[in-house]
């Protein structure tokens, strides 16, 4: 799987209150447009069209677990399949997690994978955003 | 400002007294904010109750996606996508 990269308000949000990751609606989006560190919410990005399988906001994305052991916080999140039908999705190449609980900052980001180059989902063929349910999406010691 | 000892210690208590004088202001709005979270509890533990209930509904959900997600690996074309 492409490497997470963590947008920098996600450090700030968790410590204030803003995430509840083990409860809150996650959900995966994907944009063609490179995010950057300093994007804060997802109305900084700029999300592939709706259609031909792809929900505006994205697919969410159910927890497992989000829990600590020995200090390590690990947050364990469903594989997220995207299939195009009826016609292709439009081209992307990076999937952004978001919370879309929160209010305050609404729709705050937490990191997105950059899948090195353009994917295109023509009718019938099937996209997986693989969570590792091993080691999660992300960890923090 | 001086450095000597004299001046230093004069100024530690002059800025002590001032950061007391601040707190004191500022108690109020700390109260406040205990009164909002005092509010605040009933609902979260009626949260809490429901991010339990939330929780077990999701757990069939997470073993479908993971499912799927593994199919969908499994069936995975050398383009990295899979027609299904």
């Amino acid at each position: 799987m492409a490497t997470f990269n963590k947008f920098n308000a996600f450090a700030e949000n968790v410590y204030e209150g803003v995430h509840d990751l083990g409860a809150d609606t996650l959900k995966v989006m994907l944009t063609l447009t490179a995010p950057t560190a300093t994007d804060a919410v997802k109305a900084d990005l700029t999300e592939i069209s709706a259609g031909n399988g792809y929900t505006a906001g994205g697919t969410t994305t159910a927890q497992s677990s989000s829990a600590q052991t020995s200090g390590t916080y690990k947050l364990v999140l469903a594989d997220v399949t995207f299939t195009a039908s009826g016609g292709a999705i439009a081209d992307f190449r990076y999937a952004v997690l978001y919370n879309d609980t929160p209010t305050s900052p609404a729709d705050a980001l937490i990191g997105y994978w950059d899948y090195g180059s353009t994917v295109s989902l023509a009718s019938g063929e099937t996209f997986t955003w693989d969570a590792d349910p091993t080691n999660g999406v992300l960890q923090h010691a | 400002m001086k450095f000597d000892n004299e001046t230093m210690r004069a100024r530690f208590h002059e800025a002590k007294a001032e950061k007391e004088k601040l707190e004191a202001s500022m108690a109020p709005i700390v109260a406040e904010r205990e009164a909002v979270l005092k509010e605040m509890a009933p609902l979260k533990a009626k949260l809490a109750d429901v991010d339990v209930r939330l929780k077990a509904a999701r757990q069939p959900i997470y073993d479908l996606s993971v499912e799927m997600g593994k199919i969908s690996k499994f069936l995975r074309d050398p383009d990295g996508k899979s027609r299904l």
